[in-house]
């Protein structure tokens, strides 16, 4: 994953919390070296090699990662693919002739746990590896009964668990940084992801970023939305992978969004929007489909 | 220029056509290699003799059982039908990660129940492999066993006799014999590439505590027992013997002598297993090996350093180099050969089936294997049933890897020089 993860792990012995950790990030090395495109001996590096010609077979952990990206890539319109990386790694970014939601090139077949590409797609799971990574970290603190923890895989994705003790608010308070005022939250047992066009661009011209987000349906810079941050219960299966894939998902759609999530609500999620200037906006899909602003909109 | 040895054969790069000639970079030419040809490094596992998919148990659904099972979930001709472990939470997880397969809490119940079952695969504990190995084998089973093979040479002599008079297939889990990268390299260190063996070193650093929680005092004390001196071989044992195997392999020859030491540099939480060890191997040609292991820092992860008087072999798992000496004979295709600067020293990548990489223009893309260790290794037990031969990495090779580390434990915990007996290295 190429992040830096860290923890904070509260209200049990040194010597026990040291062990759990040390057990999560065992398993995030597990994980990189499973899921990350880098590696080479990686199920994504196997895919991304032979995929093309044959359909791979792979775990079952593996291949419910993939169900769960398509079923993201088609809830989204398309708008989140996994198989967007490689538009990434171009010196120029040219429009695509590629698909709709319909047609994704990801073929995936449940019953023989198998997955095929369709040329010359190549899968990257960067944009849910990190929330993916968190699912199985809050398994290992339910498994050892950690009361209390926060886990953030470079300061974009982060697993809040309970109230840290002697706290003065109900939960973890994280602020959400945007290119304009700060989104202040207190998260309890909830995953977050922040997704934003800043920060790294595929343009080497310091004066002219190119945002590194691309839209999977045009082949095009997606910056029409400053800042998207993502919010699922933990309750919720999976979800820190869904909060990293929507939060992506958000910034693609930018004024779509309302109209997807109507169409097809991701249980349980809420959205924060900052577009350039218009402050944040919340959407809560279950709850109410209208827009509720969370701060005072700016001129 | 030099014969290379009988069971590596070299082959020319095709000659390029002119437009394909025109259309290489002078980066591109640097990228074509003539290396020794190895079978192709994804060796997918045969089929049984009967044509059907081996059926496998797996013991022990741990850290080290689930990894297994994630390589196992992408062999065809291999099917998981049994899992087995102690621990509930462990064998119900490892049971959600492959549809159809049988839980069992007992390696005994599942060799009584799981009468499809024909290969079984040990990833418990060390020191509950004996048990399990025989029992398995005296059920006529195949079996692959993680390493170290036993913590106790009396159970190692157990496992090994038990395989000799068995009629199925035992394999030492050393993953060194079977990597692609390794039996490369190998190649070129029985050549005069490397020449006489000089000194080699290995080390694994890496900084964790080595120690796994538990739900109750119980299952704390039996997730640690790496960390029980009475049950553990300690760093050199349980890291250790993977990469000394390499060496014994490499070089063909024991260690007369070992010596060492260990102790506690950061992790003194009441433990009393070192986490920093250092052991030297002596060999009777007066050249020696020099392990060190580390829970304490991470610098230089995890390699083996061979050193011959023409050139030095580096290993590191999925990747390896091969750093020649100024003064040693060219054979020709090291001009042409992909490479890594380190400081001042330029290694040679060594890569796998690197003439048919090379000749569909992808040797960049060779670098680092395509697979994990414990998938080769895998790949060699299935492939010695499918085949019905005995397996590459037999008993013998792990009692004699195991039965060293196990000295090497004893002399590292008492500071003391021992010699090491070539009886305790065989049946």
């Amino acid at each position: 994953m190429g992040t830096r993860f860290e923890l904070i792990l509260l209200d049990r012995p040194e010597t026990h919390l040291r062990a759990v950790a040390d057990e999560i990030i065992a398993e995030i090395h597990r994980l990189h070296g499973r899921f990350s495109r880098f590696e080479s001996t990686s199920i994504v590096s196997q895919i991304n090699r032979d995929g093309t010609g044959r359909a791979v077979c792979v775990d079952q952990g593996a291949f419910d990662l993939f169900a769960l990206a398509e079923s993201v890539r088609v809830a989204s319109r398309g708008a989140f693919d996994v198989c967007v990386g490689h538009f990434m790694h171009s010196e120029h970014v040219s429009p695509s002739s590629r698909g709709s939601a319909d047609a994704g090139p990801l073929t995936l077949n449940a019953a023989a746990r198998r997955v095929a590409l369709s040329s010359p797609a190549q899968i990257d799971l960067g944009a849910l590896a990190k929330g993916f990574a968190l699912d199985v970290a809050l398994a290992i603190l339910i498994e050892h009964d950690i009361p209390a923890a926060l886990i953030h895989a470079g300061t974009s994705s982060v697993l809040a668990r309970g109230v840290p003790s002697g706290a003065t608010v109900p939960g973890w308070p994280i602020a959400v940084r945007s290119s304009y005022e700060p989104l202040p939250l207190v998260l309890r047992d909830e995953m977050l992801s922040v997704s934003a066009p800043r920060g790294r661009s595929l343009s080497t011209d310091p004066e002219r970023p190119v945002s590194h987000i691309i839209d999977p349906r045009t082949g095009q810079p997606a910056a029409a939305v400053d800042t998207a941050a993502t919010i699922f219960p933990i309750t919720h299966p999976r979800a820190g992978a869904l909060a990293d894939a929507w939060s992506t998902a958000a910034i693609v759609l930018a004024d779509e969004l309302q109209d997807c999530l109507s169409h097809n609500p991701p249980a349980r999620g809420t959205f924060h929007i900052h577009r350039h200037s218009r402050g944040w906006r919340t959407l809560a899909p279950h709850a109410a489909p209208e827009l509720s602003p969370l701060v005072p909109q700016h001129a | 220029m030099t014969t290379p040895p009988a069971n590596n054969s070299v082959s020319p790069l095709p000659h390029p056509t002119r437009r394909e000639f025109i259309a290489q970079s002078a980066g591109a030419l640097s990228a074509m290699a003539i290396l020794p040809t190895l079978a192709a490094a994804s060796p997918a596992p045969a089929a049984a003799p009967d044509g059907k998919a081996i059926s496998v148990g797996l013991i022990g659904a741990g850290r080290q059982g689930r990894a297994i099972l994630a390589e196992l979930a992408t062999m065809d001709n291999v099917q998981v039908s049994a899992i087995c472990d102690v621990e509930a939470s462990r064998r119900e997880n490892a049971a959600k990660r492959v549809s159809g397969a049988a839980a069992y809490a007992s390696h005994a119940e599942l060799l009584e129940k799981a009468k499809d079952v024909s290969a079984i695969i040990i990833a418990t504990p060390t020191h509950e492999h004996a048990k399990i190995a025989v029992d398995a084998l005296s059920a006529g089973k195949h079996v692959y066993c993680e390493m170290p093979m036993a913590h106790t040479l009396a159970d190692c002599r157990a496992i090994a006799k038990a395989a000799a008079s068995a009629k199925s297939i035992f394999h030492a889990g050393l993953e060194g014999r079977s990597n692609p990268v390794y039996k490369l390299a190998w190649s070129f260190f029985q050549s005069d590439a490397a020449r006489a063996f000089i000194a080699a070193e290995a080390q694994h650093f890496q900084k964790t505590s080595w120690r796994f929680p538990g739900s109750s005092p119980e299952k704390e004390k039996a997730a640690n027992w790496r960390l029980d001196p009475e049950l553990s071989l300690g760093l050199v044992g349980e890291l250790g013997v993977h990469q000394l195997d390499v060496v014994l392999w490499y070089v063909n020859q024991a260690p007369t002598l070992v010596s060492g030491h260990g102790s506690i540099r950061l992790h003194d939480d009441g433990r009393t297993v070192p986490d920093t060890v250092l052991a030297n191997f002596g060999f009777k040609s007066g050249a020696d090996f020099s392990y060190r292991a580390s829970l304490a820092n991470s610098f230089g992860g995890r390699f083996e350093l061979l050193r011959g008087s023409n050139a030095a072999v580096k290993l590191a798992w999925t990747h390896g180099w091969m750093f020649k000496e100024s003064d040693a004979p060219t054979q020709g295709w090291e001009v042409y050969a992909n490479r890594q600067q380190f400081f001042r020293d330029e290694g040679i990548t060594l890569i796998a089936d690197a003439t048919k990489l090379a000749a569909q223009g992808k040797l960049k893309e060779g670098v680092g294997l395509p697979h994990t260790s414990v998938y080769y290794a895998l790949s060699d037990f299935f492939n010695a049933i499918a085949a019905g031969k005995p397996s590459p990495c037999d008993a013998l090779t792990g009692l004699r890897a195991t039965s060293l580390v196990i000295t090497a434990n004893q002399a590292l915990l008492k500071r003391e020089a021992m010699t090491i007996d070539p009886a305790t290295l065989a049946l």
